[in-house]
C-alpha cells in the first residue's frame, strides 16, 4: 500500500472510532458537550495531565514493539499481557532484595531479570510451535493467562506488604527509580528507555539480515525454508525478543511510576500493545504517534470522567472500535489479490 | 462423587456450548477467536434483559439475537472489507470487556460485582422417570435446565452435520471453498451461517455460565472461550469429540474447585490448572498430529 | 490478471452423439473456451446456442442445469469426503433437508454397474487412484443428467490401462448420444478417439477436420504454427567430474513409498533429465537432495561429502542451487521487494551485509545488474515481485538461483507456461551454466523438451527410475510408454506391479 493509502487509513479509522465513541457519550451523558469538550482538552490543559500522558506511552511503547515484533513473522503473541505483568513481579523481587548494590549495576539487573523472564515464557510458545506444532496463538495466551493468576499469587501471598491498605508489594529503595522529568507529573526518564530501545529495534527490524529473515518467514514460510533460513530459529528468537520486551513494559513503569507492583496495575497493557503494533503496521517508528493516540485515549478518559460525568470506560470503546477496523482495508486496492500468499 | 459429576457437568456444559459455536466456524474454514468475547456479552445481557423484562425466556432470547449479530458482524468485517479474521476476534473480546463494564457503570452504577434479581431461579432438578433408571439415571437427575439442553443439541447438531444437505455443504465450504463455488454452494451464505450460530451458542453459554449464580461480574468468562476454541481443535471438528474435550476440561475446573475447598494450595495458583490442563492437552494432541 | 485477449473470434460447434477432438499448444485458448461453455468465465462478445437457442450463463450451476458438465484437469473433489457425499454436492436440495442416502446410492451404483466402474461409493475421495477420481468427476456429471461431457486435458494424469478403460468409457456415452468435447494436446489420442478435429491457435479455431479427412501432418503443422523451440545446445568438451552421486534412495512417508532405489550420479558439464508426469516423485527427490528432510534411506554424497545433515544454507553455500516447480509460492516471497528476492540467498555475508546489517546500496546495485543482464521488466528493484509479470518472476527466480554458477542446479519444469522468448533464454541460459561446468538436474513432463536440451534421460514413474537412455540412443515412443507406466516385462529390474485394471 501506498503511503497516502496508508495516512489516510489511519486517519479513517480514528475519526470513525472517536465519532462512534461520541455518540456513546451523547446517548448516556447528561452533559455531552462538556463531557466531549473536556474529553479532548483536560490532557493538554496543564504539565500535569499532558506529562501524565506522556508517561502512560512508556508501557504502550514497550508492549507495542513486542506486539510489533511477532507480527514482523506474521506470527501472534497473545500472551503479552501475562509476560508484562509476571516479569514485573519478578523485577520488583530483585529490586526488593538486590541490597546495596549501585543503582548503575542494579537498574540494569533488575530490567534484564525482567526482560529475560518475559522472553522465556513467549520462547516457551515458539519452542512448542517448532517443535510439535502447537499453535503459538493459543499456547501464548494460555501461559499468559496462567501467568497473571501465579502474578497474583506472590502479590498477595509472599510478596504483600501486610502494612498497605492496597495489594502491593514493598516499597523500592529509592536509589532505584527513575528521576522525574516534568513535575507535578509522573514523567520519568524512562521514557528514554522506550526511545532507544524503539530506535534498537526500528534497526533491527528495518535495517538488518535478521529482519529480513523475520519479513520472509512471516510472508512465506516454504520460500523462507528453500532460500536458506532456519525458521525455528527466527521464531525462537522472535518470541523470546517480544516477550523481553513484553516483560520490560511493566518493570520501566514500576521503577519510573509507582516504586512498588501493585495489583493490576498493567491490566491491559498487553492488548493496547497489540492494537498499537497494528495501526504501526510494519515501520517500528509509527509506534510512537500510535502509543500517543492510545495514551491520550486512556488519560482523556480517566481525565473527563473527573470533570464530567462520563465514565472511563468510555476509552476501551473507543479502543474496540479502533481495533475492529484497523485491518479493514477502505480502499479497493489494485493487485493486491495478486500479492496475497497461500 | 456425584458432587464431583454433577459439578463437572455444569462446568463442561458452558465450555461445550461456547465450543459448539466455535465448532460450525471451525467445520466452515474459519476460526473465531472471539468466543470469549460473545460470551460476556451474554454473560451480561441475559440476566440484565431477564431482570428488565420480567423473563428469562425473553432475556435469553434478546442476547441471542445481539450475539448472533455480533457474529454476522465479525464476518461481515473479515469478508466485505478483508479485516483479518484474528484481529476482529481480538476485538470482540475487548470491545465485550469494555462493553460489559461500561454498561454496568452507565446503566447500574456499579463497576464490581453485579446482583440480579430474576423472574425465576435456574436450579437443578430431576427429569422424572428417566432420573430412575439405574446407573444412567445419573445423567438425568440433579442438573440445571442448561445442562439437559445441552445433552439435546448436541444429538442434534451430531444431526445436522452429518445428515442433513446443510452439514454436507458446510464441510465443503470448509474443506475446499473453491470446489464449493464450482459446486454452487453459496460460500458466503454458509459462512455467515456459522458465525451466526457461533454468535447463539456464546449466547447460550454466556447464559449457562451467569444466569445460575444470578450475578455479573466483569471478565467472569475468565478464559474459558479460549478453552473452548482448544477444545474445538482436539475435537477435530466432530461434535462428540468436541464433547469429551468438554467434559475433560469441565473436570479440569471442577478438580481445581475441590483442590480449593479440600487442601491448602493458594487458591490463585489453582486457578491456573484448567489452563495448564489445556495447554498440555493441545501439546499432546498437536505432536501425535505432526507424526 | 491477464488482460491480453484469450479469445479473439472464436467458433466452436459440437454435435449429438460425437466425440469431438480439441488440440492445440498451452495457451491457444482451448481451455478459456471450455471456461465460458461452463459459466466460469462470462464472454465481452458472441454468445452460446444450445439447441438453436440462446443461452447466458453466470455461472457453473447455470451451464450445469443447461445440461453441460465439465471434468476438470484438476478435479473438483473433495478429498476428505466419500464419493458418495461428492457426488450429493451437485444435489440441489434445502440445506435443512435430511440427506436420503439410500436412493442416490441406488442410483450411483446403477450407472457404476453400467458402465462397469468398480468403485465403492463409500470410499473416501482420498483413497482412489487418479483414474478412479476421474471416474468419480464423470459419475457425478452424468448423475444430474448432462448432454454434453466436457474433458479437459483427460489423459494428462492416466497410465495407460487407466486410460484405454476411459476411451471406452467415452465411446459409451457416445453411443448414448451424448456429446463429449475432448481437449488435449496429444495428437495421436485424439485421432484414435475422435470424430471431429478442431485445432485451436493464438485465441481462435483455425482448423477443423472430420474423421474420414484426418491429415496428421497437416494438424501437427496447424498446431504448431512454426513455433516450435530449437535449442541450439552444445557439446561440453571439458573434463566431467562428478559432483552428486545418489545411492539407493528410498523415501517412505505417511503417503506411502515415495521413492524407491534411486541410484545415479551427476557430473559437470552434463545435463541429465528426469522425465515424468507430475506426482510421480521428482519433487521428492529434489526437495530430498536439497532440503533438511533427513529421514530418507541411502545416501546422497555431494563432491564426495554426505551432505544428509546439511542444512539449506550448508547445502547453498556449498554451491547448491533449486528452481522449483512452484515459482511463485516456493521460489518467491510474492510481497518482498524484487532486490531481495534476487538476493536472499546471498545476503547473509558481505558485501551484501556488514555486522549484520543490510546494506541496501550493495543489495541495490547488485539487483539492477540482474534486472539488466537477464532481462527482467519491473519498474523499479524495489517493486514487490508479486506485481511483475509470471515470465518476470521466473527470471528473476532463475537470476538468483543461476547468477552465481551453481556447481549443481536442480530445475524442475524449466519451461512450464513460458512464451517462445522466454524458453529460449532458459535453454540459452542452461547451456551456458553447462560450460562453465555446472552439473544440471531437471525434471520435466515434456518429453522433447528433455530429447532437445538433455545428455541422458530417466524415466520416472511411481518413484522409481523405469527407464534411462542417453543422448543418441533415445526413442520418444520407449519413453511415452515408461512415462505412462506401460513396459512390458523384457525389462526385469523395472516390472511393474499389478493394475486395478488389469483384471
Amino acid at each position: 500500500m501506498k503511503r497516502r493509502e496508508l495516512i489516510f487509513q489511519r486517519i479513517a479509522i480514528i475519526v470513525i472510532s472517536f465519532t462512534a465513541g461520541f455518540v456513546v457519550v451523547f446517548l448516556t451523558s447528561s452533559t455531552p458537550i462538556e463531557s466531549i469538550r473536556s474529553f479532548l482538552t483536560v490532557p493538554f490543559s496543564n504539565r500535569y495531565f499532558f506529562g501524565n500522558l506522556l508517561t502512560l506511552m512508556i508501557p504502550f511503547i514497550f508492549t507495542g514493539l513486542a506486539a510489533s515484533i511477532s507480527f514482523q513473522t506474521n506470527e501472534f503473541n497473545l500472551g503479552i499481557e501475562g509476560q508484562c505483568y509476571f516479569s514485573a513481579v519478578m523485577g520488583t523481587w530483585v529490586a526488593l532484595n538486590i541490597g546495596g548494590l549501585h543503582p548503575i549495576l542494579a537498574i540494569p539487573i533488575i530490567v534484564i531479570v525482567s526482560a529475560l523472564t518475559g522472553g522465556f515464557f513467549a520462547f516457551i510458545s515458539a519452542f512448542l510451535k517448532s517443535k510439535y506444532g502447537v499453535n503459538e496463538l493459543i499456547s501464548s495466551l494460555l501461559i499468559g493467562y496462567s501467568l497473571l493468576h501465579i502474578t497474583d499469587y506472590f502479590l498477595e501471598g509472599p510478596m504483600l506488604d501486610t502494612q498497605a491498605g492496597l495489594i502491593t508489594t514493598k516499597t523500592i529503595d529509592q536509589n532505584l527509580l527513575f528521576s522525574k522529568i516534568l513535575s507535578p507529573s509522573n514523567l520519568n526518564t524512562g521514557i528514554f528507555w522506550g526511545i532507544v530501545f524503539l530506535i534498537i529495534f526500528y534497526l533491527i527490524l528495518r535495517k538488518s539480515v535478521f529482519g529480513l529473515k523475520m519479513n520472509i518467514y512471516g510472508q512465506n514460510t516454504k520460500f523462507s525454508e528453500y532460500i536458506g533460513i532456519n525458521g525455528s530459529s527466527v521464531i525462537h528468537k522472535t518470541f523470546f525478543l517480544s516477550g523481553a520486551m513484553a516483560g520490560m513494559a511493566g518493570i520501566i513503569e514500576i521503577l519510573g511510576v509507582h516504586g512498588k507492583m501493585i495489583r493490576g496495575f498493567s491490566f491491559g497493557y498487553g492488548w493496547t500493545g497489540i492494537a498499537v503494533a497494528l495501526i504501526a503496521k510494519n515501520n517500528p517508528l509509527w509506534i510512537i504517534p500510535s502509543a500517543f493516540l492510545f495514551a491520550f485515549l486512556e488519560s482523556a478518559a480517566s481525565a473527563s470522567s473527573i470533570f464530567s460525568d462520563m465514565t472511563p470506560e468510555i476509552s476501551k470503546i473507543i479502543q474496540a472500535m479502533i481495533f475492529f477496523l484497523v485491518t479493514v482495508s477502505f480502499i479497493k486496492s489494485t493487485g493486491k489479490k495478486k500479492l496475497e500468499t497461500k | 462423587m456425584e458432587v464431583l459429576f454433577h459439578e463437572t457437568i455444569s462446568s463442561s456444559t458452558i465450555i461445550l456450548f461456547a465450543a459448539l459455536g466455535g465448532l460450525f466456524t471451525s467445520i466452515a474454514g474459519k476460526i473465531n477467536i472471539g468466543l470469549e468475547g460473545l460470551m460476556l456479552i451474554s454473560a451480561f445481557l441475559t440476566p440484565f434483559f431477564s431482570q428488565m423484562f420480567g423473563s428469562l425466556f425473553l432475556g435469553l432470547t434478546l442476547s441471542i439475537i445481539v450475539c448472533a449479530a455480533l457474529g454476522a458482524f465479525t464476518y461481515l468485517l473479515h469478508c466485505r472489507f478483508k479485516a483479518n479474521i484474528f484481529v476482529v476476534g481480538l476485538a470482540m473480546n475487548l470491545f465485550a470487556a469494555g462493553l460489559t463494564t461500561f454498561l454496568s457503570s452507565t446503566l447500574l452504577n456499579s463497576k464490581g460485582t453485579v446482583y440480579f434479581t430474576l423472574p425465576a431461579k435456574i436450579r437443578p432438578f430431576d427429569l422424572p422417570l428417566l432420573s430412575n433408571i439405574p446407573i444412567v439415571g445419573i445423567l438425568f437427575s440433579h442438573q440445571n435446565v442448561f445442562d439437559y439442553l445441552s445433552f439435546v443439541l448436541i444429538i442434534v447438531i451430531y444431526f445436522i452435520l452429518e445428515k442433513t444437505f446443510f452439514g454436507l455443504r458446510l464441510k465443503t465450504v470448509g474443506f475446499n471453498h473453491r470446489t464449493a463455488e464450482s459446486a454452487g454452494i453459496p460460500v458466503k451464505t454458509y459462512n455467515y451461517s456459522a458465525f451466526i450460530l457461533s454468535g447463539v451458542f456464546c449466547a447460550l453459554s454466556g447464559a449457562a455460565l451467569a444466569l445460575p449464580l444470578e450475578s455479573f461480574v466483569g471478565n467472569m468468562t475468565n478464559g474459558r472461550g479460549w478453552i473452548a476454541l482448544v477444545a474445538v481443535i482436539l475435537g477435530k471438528n466432530n461434535p462428540i469429540g468436541v464433547l469429551g474435550a468438554a467434559l475433560i476440561f469441565g473436570f479440569s475446573s471442577t478438580l481445581a474447585n475441590l483442590l480449593q475447598i479440600n487442601t491448602a494450595i493458594p487458591p490463585k495458583l489453582l486457578m491456573t490448572i484448567p489452563f495448564l490442563i489445556t495447554l498440555l492437552a493441545l501439546i499432546v494432541y498437536s505432536a501425535r498430529e505432526k507424526e | 490478471m491477464n488482460h491480453a485477449k484469450a479469445l479473439q473470434g472464436a467458433d466452436f460447434t459440437i454435435e449429438k452423439g460425437t466425440i469431438h477432438g480439441l488440440l492445440g499448444e498451452n495457451a491457444a485458448g482451448k481451455s478459456t473456451l471450455m471456461k465460458i461453455l461452463c459459466g466460469v468465465h462470462q464472454p465481452d462478445s458472441g454468445g452460446i446456442l444450445i439447441n438453436g437457442q440462446q443461452v447466458i450463463f453466470h455461472s457453473p450451476v447455470d451451464s450445469l442445469k443447461a445440461g453441460i458438465g465439465m471434468v476438470y484437469q484438476h478435479f473438483r473433489l473433495v478429498e476428505e469426503l466419500s464419493v458418495l457425499e461428492n457426488i450429493l454436492l451437485s444435489v440441489s436440495e434445502k440445506g435443512y433437508k435430511r440427506i436420503r442416502k439410500r436412493t442416490v446410492l441406488k442410483k450411483i451404483n446403477a450407472l457404476l454397474n453400467y458402465y462397469g466402474f468398480k468403485i465403492d461409493p463409500h470410499d473416501k475421495v482420498h483413497t482412489l487412484s487418479v483414474g478412479e477420481k476421474q471416474l468419480v468427476e464423470i459419475i457425478r456429471i452424468l448423475f444430474l443428467n448432462v448432454d454434453v461431457l466436457i474433458m479437459d486435458e483427460p489423459t494428462a494424469v492416466l497410465s495407460e490401462f487407466e486410460k484405454e478403460k476411459l476411451f471406452s468409457v467415452l465411446r459409451q456415452l457416445k453411443e448414448q448420444g451424448k456429446a463429449i468435447v475432448f481437449i488435449s494436446h496429444n495428437l495421436n489420442e485424439v485421432i484414435q478417439l475422435c470424430d471431429d478435429i478442431t485445432v485451436f491457435r493464438k485465441g481462435r479455431n483455425s482448423f477443423f477436420q472430420e474423421k474420414d479427412y484426418y491429415d496428421k501432418e497437416m494438424i501437427l503443422k496447424e498446431m504448431l504454427g512454426g513455433d516450435y523451440q530449437h535449442f541450439f545446445g552444445t557439446e561440453f568438451t571439458g573434463i566431467k567430474q562428478q559432483v552428486l552421486r545418489v545411492n539407493d534412495l528410498n523415501l517412505v512417508s505417511s503417503e506411502g513409498q515415495l521413492l524407491s532405489d534411486i541410484n545415479f550420479e551427476l557430473c559437470s558439464g552434463h545435463i541429465t533429465g528426469i522425465a515424468g508426469f507430475a506426482g510421480n516423485g521428482q519433487l521428492q527427490l529434489f526437495e530430498t537432495i536439497f532440503s533438511a528432510n533427513i529421514n530418507y534411506n541411502g545416501t546422497v554424497f555431494y563432491h564426495d561429502k554426505d551432505i544428509r545433515r546439511c542444512s539449506v544454507f550448508e547445502k547453498r553455500e556449498a554451491g547448491i542451487a533449486y528452481i522449483p516447480e512452484d515459482r511463485l509460492y516456493h521460489g518467491s516471497a510474492l510481497t518482498i521487494e524484487l532486490m531481495y528476492n534476487l538476493t536472499a540467498n546471498r545476503l547473509e555475508k558481505p558485501p551484501f551485509s556488514k555486522w549484520k546489517m543490510i546494506d541496501d546500496g550493495y543489495v541495490e546495485q547488485m539487483a539492477k545488474e540482474l534486472v539488466n543482464n537477464y532481462d527482467i521488466d519491473t519498474l523499479s528493484v524495489k517493486t514487490p515481485v508479486g506485481l511483475l509479470s509470471g515470465g518476470n518472476i521466473q527470471k528473476a527466480v532463475i537470476a538468483r538461483e543461476t547468477h552465481t554458477t551453481p556447481d549443481l542446479l536442480l530445475i524442475h519444469e524449466p519451461t512450464r507456461g513460458l512464451d517462445s522468448a522466454a524458453i529460449s533464454f532458459t535453454y540459452r541460459i542452461l547451456n551456458d551454466l553447462k560450460h562453465t561446468e555446472t552439473a544440471i538436474l531437471m525434471a520435466s513432463s515434456n518429453v522433447e523438451e528433455l530429447m532437445e536440451v538433455c545428455d541422458e534421460i530417466y524415466v520416472m514413474f511411481e518413484g522409481r527410475f523405469v527407464h534411462h537412455a542417453k543422448k543418441g540412443a533415445y526413442d520418444k515412443q520407449i519413453i511415452n510408454e515408461h512415462l505412462a507406466g506401460f513396459f512390458e516385462k523384457h525389462d526385469e529390474r523395472f516390472v511393474r506391479k499389478g493394475s486395478k485394471y488389469e483384471a
